[in-house]
């Protein structure tokens, strides 16, 4: 048999061996039911807590539409726009508790322009969920699968040094190559095996909903969730192939793989927070409200302080005058250069709060990003991340809503609240709107993140978890070559 | 004889690995996560003063055309939890103020704020360390107990000797137990000096008292993961058995049951959104107060006819005037009655909703030691459910002293006519800003904070007593050839 021949050879028996051997254990039974168990009861409990949401969206919707038909609502009420639950919150639930579900404007009576308060009810109608986290696709890959991928891996080598059969292995010319490359194969395949068994009885029993119009296919993200599924269960898979290598006893090897994954998924992408706000901070949300609200009371003070003035400049005719002619007062010029005064008091409030949000998303950005980049030490940050931005669920889908929000103040400024007429004067104040009272309210449009920038956004990721697989195989497999059996 | 196995279970603990590695894990960690929480506690403690400055400010410059014009909204501030540096639980997901206004209060954002997006990652507090490492640490611990000693045989040669089998068990978990306590009240003792210096009131009120608990439940916790390993390790032939089903064990109780209970509670008994029924109860005041503005325009129109009606509107003294006052105050007392009714049998049927899921999630996640410790730790510290509720009713309060000192001041009179047309009138009295009611949470004591977690310690020592009791009888009945 020629070298080529010979070397495939023994790679193709000890991987019929190790398939062999793993296939037909209790503990690949034990994983394919639980695979096939925890996946479609994990997918159907996702599924139905998505349709719950989805239906108390459809419910806020029409609650909120069959009171408010026209412009004149928001005369008494704020206008409002509500966030669909994404319909891949299946796979990873994300950041779907805390995202701003609704915006609101934020305008007093006759103000001529309003701003927008996002809110977020779903985190005290989900409290417990808030606090526990959630049970979805992304968790049973990180927790469970992960999990698994170390009880199939922590004694692939360990094990067969106590037992002493690496040694009787190693006796024979096999390439060590060969075996480590081979029993990593076979038993990566019988944890991968259970995986997609599971993923695909739980699409068989729930298969995804059809995409609205103009939404890619739901496979897609399906395919990209799976596909990051795999790369991470790998990663710990070549993590517990590489400790394998490094130790000689089995039980050291699964107390070590133990600490470890305690430290990649629970320690690590919370410590990221902690670094994140020291080396890039940035002031609180609730610092940033502050700032505002006083740059809108000192202007609002400011504006007021001015128009006081123009009423004494302009004082109320006596009673008789009024009788006889109610018009007298208040006089056109007065009203125009009231106006000119709330106009430009406006603008610079306008202009100072764009200011203020730019500075402080920045800042924001700043520290989200050099969180997500410290989180990506661990293997699971570079899953959970991605999987929620495929998800629909992560810091993009963050931005589209503000995003859109942002588009539909505008077109709400520009529909009524630059159309409102207020002027205060002696004895008490005017309003009016200058608009048509009863056109049609508008309504928050809502445009989908395209799958290609999400796709280019978790690009790094995908990268970074390729590399974790090589250097924790690349780890594996020198210690194994370097392994003395004597 | 149990103090001499005690002895040297103790000494073969501290001399492993494992114990440095341990007590390095706790020593980091556990100060560590204090520290961060302090600041973040600080932070928001700053942000609370400030924000209640200026809602004070813009309060106390509250003027009657605002309050006529309906523009008036007083925002009450939730204070942060002094103790949320040991455990955080609800703390960033309540709503950092609520706002009250002449139709009722609403929600502001939560308090999560800059934590809000950051916040997939979890929580890193005390409990969590608990929970998700110490637990961990603990099983392992206690995985090769007895397991190990089968596997290497030095069991058999321990229980050939006249050593009775219960106190062989007793003296393993205690020393197996001691090596792992001593480091982690050290780990403690350690953060709770390192939050001195910031200022932390350690010896104000209950604070004491409370961190006596919290370290004694976690101590408990510690314990029962101990024993669960124990008796897996005594169902075990191998170590390397006991190790897989610990993971298993470990993962259920503390990653999938206190999940899987919550989402089985939300299934089983939904209850809608606040969003929801806030558009409910803003659908129902427009309706009724539509109903209202066209009954008073009718009556209105029947009293002032004409010109003479014109002018009689305007004369306070006027026959008509004193003809329509008390139709106009009856019908808007009828309005009020209506719209509280109502507006209370949406809020009652929410609240028994919500009140039941979370009974029920509660009940679901006694399955796990660990949702059950996280419950009794965040209401021992202000941040869990008993805090949730105490925010609720004191909002509720400052809602009703808020109608009787302020928003029945103001009468606002909305009339719709025939013809489409629409009058607004205002009354006003006297308002003295100064003298509003402030805003106030009663944070629960320490002795409602265990009421209330009565089911909750009940089965702590449940999970503490039955595998205690099944390693107990496995132990006995196990047979050495």
């Amino acid at each position: 048999m020629s070298g080529k021949r010979e070397r495939d050879h023994t790679f193709r028996a000890i991987f019929h061996k190790e398939i062999l051997e793993g296939f037909v254990t209790r503990r690949f039974l034990a994983v394919l039911v639980l695979c096939l168990i925890v996946f479609p009861v994990g997918s159907i409990m996702a599924r139905r807590d998505y349709q719950a949401r989805l239906q108390n969206y459809q419910e806020s919707v029409r609650l909120y539409e069959s009171a408010h038909k026209t412009i004149s609502s928001v005369f008494t009420d704020p206008a409002k726009g509500f966030r669909p639950p994404s319909r891949f919150s299946f796979l990873s639930t994300g950041l779907e508790v805390v995202l701003p579900d609704a915006a609101q404007t934020v305008a007093k009576y006759g103000a001529t322009y309003a701003d927008m308060r996002l809110t977020n009810t779903q985190g005290t109608d989900n409290l417990y969920e808030f606090f526990h986290g959630p049970l979805d696709f992304s968790f049973l890959v990180t927790v469970v699968m992960t999990f698994l991928a170390l009880a199939f891996s922590y004694n692939a080598v360990s094990g067969e040094k106590e037992s002493g059969t690496l040694a009787q292995v190693l006796s024979n010319s096999v390439l060590r190559s060969r075996i480590i490359a081979a029993k990593a194969a076979a038993q990566f395949l019988m944890l991968a095996v259970p995986f997609l068994a599971g993923v695909a009885l739980s699409l068989a029993l729930v298969p995804p909903a059809a995409a609205p119009a103009g939404a890619p296919s739901a496979w897609y993200a399906i395919g990209a969730a799976v596909l990051f599924s795999l790369l991470t269960i790998a990663a710990f898979f070549n993590l517990g192939l590489l400790v394998s290598s490094l130790t000689k006893q089995a039980v050291t090897s699964i107390v070590v793989l133990l600490l470890v994954w305690t430290a990649l998924f629970a320690v690590v992408p919370r410590l990221s927070v902690i670094a994140a706000r020291f080396l890039a901070p940035a002031p609180s949300e609730q610092a940033f409200a502050q700032e505002r609200a006083q740059i809108r009371l000192a202007n609002e003070k400011a504006c007021e302080a001015e128009v006081d003035k123009l009423i004494k400049e302009y004082p109320q005719p006596p009673r008789a005058v009024m009788q006889a002619n109610p018009r007298a007062y208040p006089p056109k010029e007065f009203s125009d250069r009231q106006a000119e005064i709330r106009a430009r008091f406006q603008g610079e409030l306008v202009a100072e709060g764009r200011k203020a949000q730019q500075a402080f998303d920045k800042k924001r950005d700043a520290q989200i990003q050099m969180s997500m980049l410290v989180a990506r030490i661990s293997p699971v940050s570079c899953y959970v991340r991605p999987l929620a931005e495929i998800a629909g669920t992560g810091w993009l889908e963050y931005k589209r809503f503000i995003e859109t929000v942002g588009r539909f103040q505008q077109n709400l400024n520009d529909e009524i609240y630059s159309k409102n007429r207020y002027q205060r004067m002696q004895g008490g104040a005017g309003f009016g709107f200058t608009g048509k009272a009863d056109a049609p309210l508008p309504r928050l449009a809502d445009v989908r993140i395209p799958f290609g920038d999400v796709m280019r956004d978790v690009l790094p990721d995908f990268v970074i978890l390729l590399l974790f697989n090589t250097l924790f195989f690349a780890g594996a497999f020198v210690a194994f070559l370097r392994y003395d059996p004597r | 004889m149990l103090k001499t196995i005690l002895r040297k279970e103790l000494l073969e603990n501290i001399h492993s690995y494992r114990f440095p590695l341990f007590a390095l894990i706790c020593v980091v960690l556990i100060p560590l996560g204090m520290s961060v929480n302090n600041a973040q506690y600080a932070k928001r403690l700053k942000d609370y003063n400030e924000q209640v400055r200026l809602a004070d400010e813009a309060q106390s410059g509250l003027k009657i055309q605002d309050l006529m014009a309906g523009r008036v909204t007083i925002k009450g501030f939730r204070p942060p939890s002094r103790l949320s540096v040991f455990a955080q639980g609800l703390e960033n997901a309540l709503p950092a103020y609520y706002q009250f206004a002449q139709d009722g209060f609403s929600q502001g954002e939560s308090s999560s704020g800059d934590a809000t997006l950051t916040s997939t990652q979890g929580k890193f507090d005390f409990v969590f360390l608990i929970q998700m490492v110490i637990s961990l640490v603990g099983l392992l611990f206690a995985s090769d107990v007895i397991s190990g000693e089968k596997e290497s045989g030095t069991l058999r040669a321990m229980l050939s000797n006249s050593l009775p089998r219960d106190a062989i068990l007793v003296g393993k978990i205690a020393g197996g137990y001691l090596a792992l306590l001593a480091p982690f009240l050290v780990a403690l003792v350690m953060g709770v000096l390192l939050l001195l210096p910031g200022g932390f009131p350690i010896f104000a009120g209950d604070i004491p008292a409370r961190i006596a608990v919290m370290a004694g439940a976690a101590a408990l916790f510690i314990l029962i993961y101990y024993v669960i390993g124990t008796m897996v390790s005594a169902m075990s032939a191998k170590a390397r058995t006991s190790l897989v089903a610990i993971l298993l064990i470990w993962s259920g109780f503390q990653l999938v049951i206190p999940k899987l209970s919550d989402m089985a509670a939300a299934l089983i008994n939904p209850v809608r959104t606040d969003t929801q029924v806030s558009l409910e109860k803003s659908l129902l005041i427009n309706t009724i107060e539509t109903e209202s503005a066209k009954e008073l325009g009718r009556e209105y129109d029947k009293i002032f006819t004409g010109k003479a009606g014109t002018d009689a509107a305007n004369d306070p003294n006027s026959p008509e005037m004193k003809k329509w006052s008390p139709i106009r105050d009856d019908l808007q007392l009828q309005t009020r009655e209506k719209k509280a009714a109502q507006l209370a049998a949406i809020d009652e049927t929410f609240l028994a909703q919500q009140r039941r899921q979370r009974k029920l999630a509660a009940a679901l996640s006694l399955i796990s030691p660990s949702a059950a410790f996280g419950r009794i730790a965040a209401d021992i510290c202000g941040t869990g459910d008993l805090a949730r509720n105490k925010y609720i009713e004191a909002v509720r309060s400052h809602q009703k002293a808020l109608d009787n000192e302020l928003f029945s001041k103001v009468k606002r009179t909305l009339m719709m006519h025939e013809g489409g047309r629409t009058t607004m009138m205002f009354s006003a009295q006297p308002v003295d800003p100064k003298k509003l009611p402030k805003f106030a949470v009663a944070p629960a004591s320490l002795g409602e904070a265990l009421k209330a977690n009565a089911a909750s310690i009940g089965a702590l020592l449940f999970w503490l007593i039955a595998p205690f009791a099944f390693a107990y009888v496995r132990f006995l009945k196990y047979d050495v050839r």
